[in-house]
């Protein structure tokens, strides 16, 4: 059944990364892609403290399934996951995690990249960027 | 000729939730169209924001602004997405 082949989750707890990647086995795979999206301390020129995640959940889910489906359609993969963080992240933890499992690495690659940008583009999850204070050095004393 | 009033859940994510301060409202409104009830609601908080960008979901569905409304239909205005 291709829920059970391609699978788009949101989580406001934390990702498992390395539990995520031990979940995905298939005897036929020969190249297991994990892609690992984490927060980072800058954006634009400002230093960021921590952001928030937040998912019009109903439809993200569906674009999300609908998503993962496609790349199943496009890519000749045995099967993918993806599971995107909702809710309030510190500088180094994941956003969002992706998975594919396949035969050969090209397309395992290859469908990794297509799960990224599409969830990027399609998916209705918005990010709210917190900004540490500006550091203005203190006057000079005599 | 009956005026078309129509209920519409309103939800509000992102920007619009944090410009209105509230996740969401229902609107009793003639608004016929998307379109139309984007300005009614802008009429009504002026959001500052770009409005090319904004597009907007009919119960969960991505739409065009000339979509009707109907009694009931739940509506969301959506700026550009930042996941992943």
């Amino acid at each position: 059944m291709e829920a059970d082949r391609a699978r788009f989750e949101l989580t406001a707890g934390p990702i498992d990364a390395a539990h995520l990647t031990g979940a995905l086995a298939d005897s036929a795979a020969g190249a297991c892609v994990t892609f690992e999206g984490r927060v980072r301390d800058h954006n634009d020129g400002r230093v960021v403290s921590s952001l928030e995640y937040e998912a019009y959940e109903r439809m993200a889910l569906r674009e999300g399934a609908a998503v993962m489906v496609a790349a199943l359609e496009q890519f000749p993969i045995i099967s993918a996951v993806c599971v995107h963080r909702t809710g309030h992240l510190s500088i180094g933890d994941t956003a969002v995690w992706i998975g594919v499992l396949s035969a050969h690495r090209d397309e395992a690659f290859a469908a990794c990249r297509y799960i990224i940008d599409e969830v990027k583009s399609r998916v209705p999850i918005w990010k709210s960027e917190h900004f540490a204070p500006e550091i203005v050095p203190r006057p000079e004393t005599v | 000729m009956a005026v078309d009033t129509k209920s519409i859940l309103v939800e509000y994510y992102a920007f619009f939730r944090e410009a209105i301060g509230r996740k969401g409202e229902t609107i009793v409104t003639q608004a016929a169209t998307a379109r139309d009830l984007f300005a009614e609601i802008d009429r009504k908080y002026a959001f500052q924001t770009d409005h090319e960008k904004i597009r907007v979901a009919v119960n969960d569905c991505i739409v065009t602004w000339e979509t009707r409304l109907a009694d009931g239909d739940v509506v969301v205005f959506l700026t550009p997405f930042g996941g992943g």
